[in-house]
């Protein structure tokens, strides 16, 4: 367009105004795109072909008439990059159930924090619109009893699972969901050192450990023993096996905290004791109250600064990735964790399982037909050896080789006997909350054993009263 | 088609609307309406919204809730820890307030000085203190747990090692937890204090200094009698910004400390925050996010007549 082609300005567009108009459009078509963008994601966000029986996020064919919903965890997925082979392992399951399933399909939605996806199942759940199924803690698999459906038709040989699993998972004579992998806390010793120092067997009680880890802490110019102390889960969850092979009990079935029944203050207090002998002896040192990673605890033994420590069964994995040679991982041991007397024992059990939320028959049998494959011997075992995980079943420890043969794998196999996972009820979020604040004041000095359990115990029933 | 030859009746169409939009364009609503409805939708609602939620029993993971009226503010003032954590954050903050208004002034008058000079170090420290001002408060708090690990591979203690010192219980220790938290948060917001009074010493007419300079006074009496009473308004409002930052700071503490060791470094943000969503009460937790605005606004007002007094306004 050229000046000289101009005719009367009243027919003409200011400059503003094309300016204006052309901005308008601007906007429109951006706005349009958006909208196709969102078209495009919406219609088709496999993330690959449509034909594909295992995509991105989708199971099954993309026309499947029944479709269910999957929440889970980006780590728990066919498609994560830390863990290639436990990625084939899910791969693999969700071909199985795809194959089984012409008619079905499974919409992956995944999550991206453990503790907001909690959250968000439970805001969810409680308004009636949980998905098909979801990766759920076994932890908090008592919180969703009221929206579990059943999945007792895929578990077979009930015998066959650790007592601790079918005492969370039984309820009313159904199971609530299949706890698919498990974990353990263990005590982790330098075999080297327990040699020179104790004819080579690891401490049973507190009171050959506080031996042993005095004359190592004297000789050795190493800390004898460490534990989470921090403000965080751990320091509660691992040491509850303390308080619970004493025959201790957080809440009754009720779900109301009786710490202050006197067996269970008892057992509280012998523990936070221990806490406090610990430190005092200079076995452990008072840094362990800023300790809020496991990796800390690794690091330590690693750099030859603890000769025991209490650490996570998954932890002899990752020692053995991060030093140099076989013979150096090899040097730490695993057993029992020590208890007040030597014929008492627990330790802490986790891990996850496969919940199903949908009613519709049609889909809670598509649902609970996944989470039946990680309940079968093989699949269990298959699938816990990939990720580093310990089964829930006895028979996957005794018949899969990975397991039978390693000398760890049968010390953990022992010492789920003695399993127990912790309550799953909300006041024990409490509980949790101020045993760390109780450890942390017993570990610095800011209060006497007595007087944190006393403070931890009224302020865990106020809580529960209030 | 060419926008001049578009029909007449479109073309006045569109003239029409255009006139409508200027004529709306020079009424002063049009301009105050996108930020009255920014702080509408962003500020006011939410603030209502956590005022209303304090006087319920609302839980995070229960669909239903009932109004129980005082019952939170009872619950969160009747909690001993709540005291405890009180002092802690009264503590924090003062030290904190203290010390980046201090450090901040200091550094701006350095930065000056360094400008007047014009010497190229000014620009490198400007560099150097903002960067740890933008960096997020929880990468902060992690940054700091690295330095200060407890053993001779934490970067701190190693140096004092190095130097025939003993490791220090940087995080463990409840007193130095809490000289370290706040150390770590005078390192972060010094860098506000010194733009914001930077930007104050800036405004302050250099005849003012040159006649100080002529009557005798040193430079400590110029930065007393000159500098202070010219940047006094900069300074108050330096003082409320980071009050209220330091108050609300739960991020930094939450990686470095967790609030730990016990309650030692547990401030009232970061027991707001558990409050709601790690123990999920969040009646108490707005209980507590409405006490701490009263303690904002009631600092603030403090200030204000403060400074109101000394300025004579």
């Amino acid at each position: 367009m050229t000046t000289g082609d101009r005719g009367d300005p009243n027919d003409r567009l200011t400059r503003r105004t094309a300016l204006r108009l052309g901005s308008a459009a601007g906007a429109s078509a951006l706005l349009g795109g958006l909208a196709g963008c969102t078209r495009t994601l919406g219609g088709d966000a496999t993330g690959g072909s449509s034909r594909s029986l295992v995509t991105e996020d989708r199971v099954g064919a993309s026309d499947a008439p029944t479709v269910l919903t999957h929440w889970l965890l980006p780590e728990a997925s066919h498609t994560q990059d830390e863990n290639p082979q436990l990625a084939k392992v899910y791969e693999k399951f969700f071909r199985a159930w795809a194959k089984n399933h012409s008619n079905a399909a499974i919409e992956l939605e995944y999550q991206t924090n453990l503790e907001q996806m909690k959250t968000k199942l439970l805001q969810v759940a409680a308004k009636g619109n949980a998905p098909s199924m979801s990766q759920v803690d076994s932890f908090w698999v008592p919180s969703f009893t009221r929206h579990l459906q059943p999945v007792t038709d895929v578990i077979e040989d009930t015998d066959d699972w650790y007592p601790f699993v079918t005492d969370v998972m039984v309820k009313d004579g159904e199971w609530q969901a299949v706890w698919k992998n498990t974990d353990c806390r263990a005590l982790y010793y330098r075999q080297d050192l327990i040699d020179t120092y104790n004819d080579g067997t690891p401490p049973k009680t507190w009171d050959e450990l506080i031996q042993v880890g005095t004359d190592i802490t004297k000789n050795e110019d190493m800390a004898g023993y460490m534990y989470n102390g921090g403000k965080w889960e751990a320091t509660t969850f691992d040491n509850l096996a303390m308080f619970w092979a004493q025959g201790g009990d957080l809440v009754n079935d009720r779900g109301k905290p009786v710490l202050d029944e006197k067996g269970n203050k008892e057992a509280l207090l012998n523990v936070f004791e221990f806490f406090e002998r610990t430190i005092e002896t200079g076995v452990t040192p008072q840094r362990v109250a800023n300790i809020t990673d496991y990796g800390l605890l690794r690091q330590a033994a690693l750099n030859g600064e603890t000769a025991m420590f209490l650490g996570g069964n998954w932890q002899i994995a990752t020692m053995k990735q991060n030093v140099d040679s076989e013979k150096e991982w090899r040097k730490w041991k695993v057993a029992k964790i020590p208890q007040m007397k030597p014929s008492i024992a627990a330790t802490g059990t986790g891990g996850w399982t496969v919940g199903v939320f949908a009613k519709d028959e049609k889909k809670r049998k598509a649902a609970t037909d996944y989470a039946g494959l990680f309940a079968k011997k093989e699949n269990m075992g298959e699938f816990c050896k990939a990720g580093g995980y310990l089964p829930t079943r006895k028979s996957v420890f005794e018949e899969v080789a990975y397991f039978s043969e390693d000398p760890y794998m049968q010390e953990f196999k022992r010492l789920l006997e003695n399993g127990r996972a912790r309550p799953g009820v909300p006041i024990y979020l409490t509980i949790s909350s101020e045993w760390q604040t109780a450890a942390g004041k017993v570990i610095t000095g800011q209060a006497t054993p007595k007087r944190a359990v006393e403070t931890m115990i009224r302020n865990v029933n106020a809580e529960y009263g209030g | 088609m060419s926008v001049e030859r578009l029909p007449e009746s479109v073309h006045d169409t569109i003239n029409t609307v255009l006139g409508s939009f200027d004529r709306f364009q020079n009424t002063p609503i049009a301009w105050i309406a996108p930020a009255a409805l920014f702080l509408l939708v962003f500020r006011l609602y939410p603030l209502v919204e956590a005022i209303r939620m304090s006087f319920t029993n609302m839980s995070l993971v229960e669909p239903g809730y009932r109004y129980v009226g005082l019952q939170s503010y009872l619950d969160v003032l009747s909690s001993p820890s709540f005291w405890t954590m009180s002092k802690v954050t009264l503590l924090f903050v003062c030290a904190s307030v203290v010390l980046q208004l201090t450090f901040g002034m200091v550094l701006a008058l350095a930065i000056d000085h360094g400008v007047k000079e014009k010497l190229y170090v000014s620009v490198s420290t400007r560099v150097a203190v903002l960067s740890a001002w933008v960096i997020p408060g929880i990468v902060i708090g992690i940054l700091w747990k690295i330095m200060l690990i407890e053993t001779n591979y934490g970067v701190v203690n190693y140096i004092l090692l190095q130097l025939g010192f003993d490791v220090v219980a940087f995080l463990s220790d409840p007193q130095m937890a809490l000289l370290s938290t706040i150390t770590a948060n005078t390192w972060r917001g010094t860098a506000f204090s010194m733009i914001m009074l930077y930007a104050g010493l800036k405004q302050v007419p250099m005849h003012l200094y040159d006649a100080a300079k002529v009557d005798g006074a040193g430079a400590l009496q110029r930065f007393r009698y000159v500098t202070l009473p010219q940047i006094k308004p900069v300074v108050f409002i330096t003082l409320v910004l980071i009050t209220i930052y330091t108050l609300n700071t739960f991020d930094m503490i939450m990686s470095l400390t967790g609030g730990g060791p016990g309650h030692a470094t547990e401030v009232l943000a970061l027991f707001m925050y558990l409050e709601g969503f790690d123990r999920f009460h969040l009646g108490q937790a707005a209980a507590v996010a409405v006490l701490m605005l009263l303690v904002n606004v009631l600092m603030t007002v403090i200030y204000m007549h403060f400074f109101i007094e000394e300025e004579g306004m």
